[in-house]
């Protein structure tokens, strides 16, 4: 037999042996998926796979080492005519198969049912899966040197390793686990974990499983610590869906009046805007751009960075390269556009050299890069209990009546609603909502509410934006009543009958995946360069 | 029999330490192509630690072990092929049927000899589509030297494999070891407390007390220098044994190998 025929014997013989826990680690990681999936028809977030299923995969590549491995003298496989490699890799392959398989499974029909393309999703389960190999591969190794070691010494070693390893990986990148599902792993290692130490005070410590439950349980005790939910940041990105791309549209220059004041002006720089736009992004779902750099190239091989001043109004002032962008990507047209507004410093200063003629001094090119994230939807819905006691404690969405209910208090666009006056009835207090990574985004229209019989809807129209709303949960929103009332009216009583049977909505966004990308705008800057040439000949001519 | 110049196990000043403790010291030893070397010693003087060193499970040095001429740290895969182990206590997949292993080894062991197998089965009484965690420890023993045995092996390394068996089982087992060595062509290491199976089995004699070789010779002559010492009477290997872990240490007697 040549290493191929005996790796797919030695599979077989191994599948058959350790058939029953296969099939119960694939029907575990299935199960913390289903549980953590939401009734309504958005999938469940990815939280199985990122974190839960992480620490069985590591963990159970250990057991299946451990539990007869070749260093053992009295093991079945030692003294067989099996290459240690062989050995070692259909212990791999099955610890992969029973544990990782279910969860790049369910992943990869979560990305194709949220309609990323079929080879994208297939690439990033596939990248997914590769990273956790080579988390786990490391792991197999010291466990099975351990095992050769012997006795406490050893078994701790290989815990500890695991521990550092699976520490690593979820400090490094990983989100924090749902409030349900820490409850659940905390109650379930911590019983697993008093079974193992009774067993041992009794004197029956169990050999083989046994000692890999305890470890099991050791370890998801320490990583689910780690994972204890927390507030949601930018960093808590996942594993990015490909297939998204950043396109640049058009290009305004000189939009801006320049402003004496203004330094980038005084250097002599011009601003420019690009109108920029994701394809690619699942619909319905959100894609906010973050951290866009723009580097552009002159022709003697330097490189020169300009200044992102302001994006979108969501940042002004000096902030240097790096911005945030939100917007929707309708369901039908799954492309959303972004405009970007750059005083350009170098670009001019660029741009001066090339009209006077000095070599060296003509961009030749440009690279446009951001990071996506991608959010997909999810719709909550709550119906609103007895006036007055609507807010729920361990409820995702706790509803209460407004404070302020002298109304007239917002700023509506008169434009749309002409004739239309504002009344605040709830606010939403967003406090109890971080229990699940994503966050409500607050500068659309998100949330909602409906009166029972379905006909009257109030929109969320009040945003504190004193804070980064989106990011930093807990923030109270008022809701507003719009009515055809000639005054601005005060607000709705608690007891107001239009909250009988009425209904609350939040469209919670979840993290779907981040993503960097790039786009040339070449094209762009060489527009840049003849528009701001041509505009220096006029100005000289006159 | 004429024996092959190449031992069937080599092994020169081998040497062990688990920290302080030196289980192995300096041990030589040379076992005779075809010969059924016993190797007798009381508990803790070594004996499953080099088989453990025989088979790769912890690692020789100092010293050097060939297993048919070939080093063990290098064993190629067809001289793999040739080698059983029974471990003492040998495990066994537990969910797994007699006939499930035998579908596992067969194509692992180029010599495995179906006939052989069935009648190795037959003559131990081993329910083959039993799985072998429902079996008792004797079954299990039976069921471990069958896997040995039905591979048709050039060398079979044994660690205490009558130990804690009923008379019953232990017939089975000296019963089918009988029959596969009068076919010839196997060699045997086999190390046990059990001198009354062994005095039924063994052609060479071993003895190793405190991780060194007391005595190692051919087990009839071991007799006629006993019966000498002890005034010519016959000497059961009982006696045998109790005389020559009584002897000081280096009355050491390597064979004529």
């Amino acid at each position: 037999m040549n290493w191929l025929a005996a790796f797919a014997h030695q599979v077989r013989f191994d599948a058959r042996r350790a058939r029953w826990w296969l099939i119960g680690s694939a029907v575990a990681v299935l199960a913390v998926a289903l549980v953590s999936s939401t009734p309504s028809f958005t999938l469940p977030p990815l939280v199985p796979f990122d974190a839960l299923s992480w620490v069985a995969i590591v963990l159970g590549a250990a057991i299946v080492v451990l539990q007869d491995t070749p260093a053992r003298p009295d093991g079945f496989l030692v003294g067989k005519p099996v290459a240690a490699s062989v050995r070692f890799a259909s212990a791999l392959a099955l610890a992969l198969a029973g544990l990782l398989g279910p969860a790049a499974a369910w992943a990869w029909l979560r990305l194709v049912t949220f309609d990323v393309p079929l080879g994208a999703a297939t690439a990033v389960t596939a990248a997914a899966a590769g990273r956790a190999t080579l988390m786990v591969l490391p792991v197999m190794t010291m466990a099975a040197f351990a095992e050769s070691l012997g006795g406490l010494l050893g078994r701790g070693l290989a815990v500890l390793v695991a521990a550092g390893f699976a520490s690593a990986y979820l400090a490094w990148d990983g989100p924090p686990l749902s409030q349900e599902a820490w409850r659940a792993g905390t109650v379930a290692t911590s019983a697993m974990l008093a079974v193992c130490l009774l067993y041992a005070y009794r004197r029956r410590w169990p050999r083989g499983i046994g000692s890999a439950l305890a470890m099991l349980a050791t370890l998801g005790l320490v990583t689910i610590s780690l994972r204890r939910p927390r507030d949601v940041t930018a960093a808590d990105a996942a594993p990015a869906p490909r297939g998204l791309s950043l396109v640049i549209d058009s290009l305004a220059v000189g939009l801006e009046s320049r402003d004496a004041t203004d330094p980038v002006s005084r250097l002599g720089g011009v601003p420019f805007r690009l109108w920029v736009r994701v394809e690619g992004a699942p619909p319905g779902a959100i894609v906010e751009v973050d951290a866009v750099h723009l580097a552009l190239e002159r022709a003697d091989g330097t490189t020169v960075v300009p200044r992102l001043l302001e994006a979108n109004g969501l940042y002004g002032g000096e902030v240097v390269g790096a911005f945030r962008w939100k917007g929707i990507a309708p369901p039908a047209m799954a492309r959303t556009s972004l405009t970007v507004i750059m005083r350009d410093t170098a670009a001019a200063l660029a741009v001066q050299d090339h009209v006077l003629g000095r070599p060296g001094g003509r961009l030749v090119r440009g690279t446009l890069s951001a990071n996506l994230r991608v959010l997909r939807p999810r719709i909550l819905t709550r119906q609103f209990g007895e006036p007055g006691q609507w807010r729920a404690p361990g409820e995702r969405i706790a509803v209460r009546p407004a404070e302020d209910t002298s109304g007239a208090s917002l700023v509506l666009d008169r434009r749309e609603i002409t004739g239309w006056v504002a009344r605040p009835i709830a606010t939403l207090d967003l406090a109890s909502l971080p229990d699940q990574p994503g966050f409500v985004d607050l500068d659309n229209t998100f949330a909602w509410a409906e009166s029972a019989d379905g006909r009257e809807a109030v929109w969320l129209t009040s945003v504190d934006r004193r804070r980064d709303v989106s990011l930093l949960p807990g923030l109270d929103v008022l809701f507003q009543r719009r009515t055809l009332t000639p005054h601005a009216s005060s607000g709705l009583a608690a007891r107001d009958p239009w909250f009988t049977g009425a209904r609350l909505h939040v469209r919670r966004w979840e993290r779907g995946g981040t993503m960097r990308v790039t786009a040339d705008v070449s094209r762009i800057v060489s527009r840049i360069v003849s528009r701001i040439a041509s505009q220096a000949q006029e100005t000289t001519s006159r | 029999m004429n024996p092959d110049p190449t031992p069937a196990v080599a092994v020169r000043g081998l040497t062990v330490r688990f920290g302080r403790v030196r289980a192995l010291d300096d041990v030589t030893l040379s076992v005779p192509t075809g010969a059924f070397f016993a190797l007798l010693g009381p508990n803790g003087a070594g004996k499953s630690t080099l088989l453990r060193c025989l088979v790769g499970a912890i690692p020789v040095a100092p010293g050097t072990v060939s297993l048919l001429g070939h080093d063990v740290a290098r064993l190629p895969l067809s001289v793999r092929q040739r080698l059983s182990y029974v471990a003492e206590g040998q495990r066994l997949p537990h969910d797994l049927t007699v006939r499930h292993l035998e579908r596992y080894l067969a194509p692992l062991y180029p010599s495995w000899d179906a006939a052989v197998s069935a009648r190795l089965l037959e003559r131990f009484g081993v329910p083959s589509a039993r799985r072998t965690g429902a079996m008792s420890r004797g079954q299990r023993m039976l069921v471990a030297l069958w896997s040995a045995l039905a591979a048709r092996p050039a060398l079979l390394l044994l660690d205490e494999p009558f130990t804690g068996l009923d008379v019953a089982v232990k017939d089975r087992l000296v019963d089918g070891l009988l029959e596969t060595l009068a076919e010839g062509g196997l060699s045997v290491l086999a190390c046990t407390h059990d001198v009354a199976e062994v005095e039924l089995l063994a052609d060479w004699l071993g003895v190793l007390r405190d991780g060194r070789v007391m005595h190692a010779a051919p087990l009839e002559r071991l007799r006629e220098e006993a019966a000498a010492r002890l005034g010519g009477s016959p000497v059961t290997l009982k006696a045998l044994y109790l005389d020559l872990t009584k002897a000081p240490s280096g009355a050491e007697t390597q064979g004529a190998a």
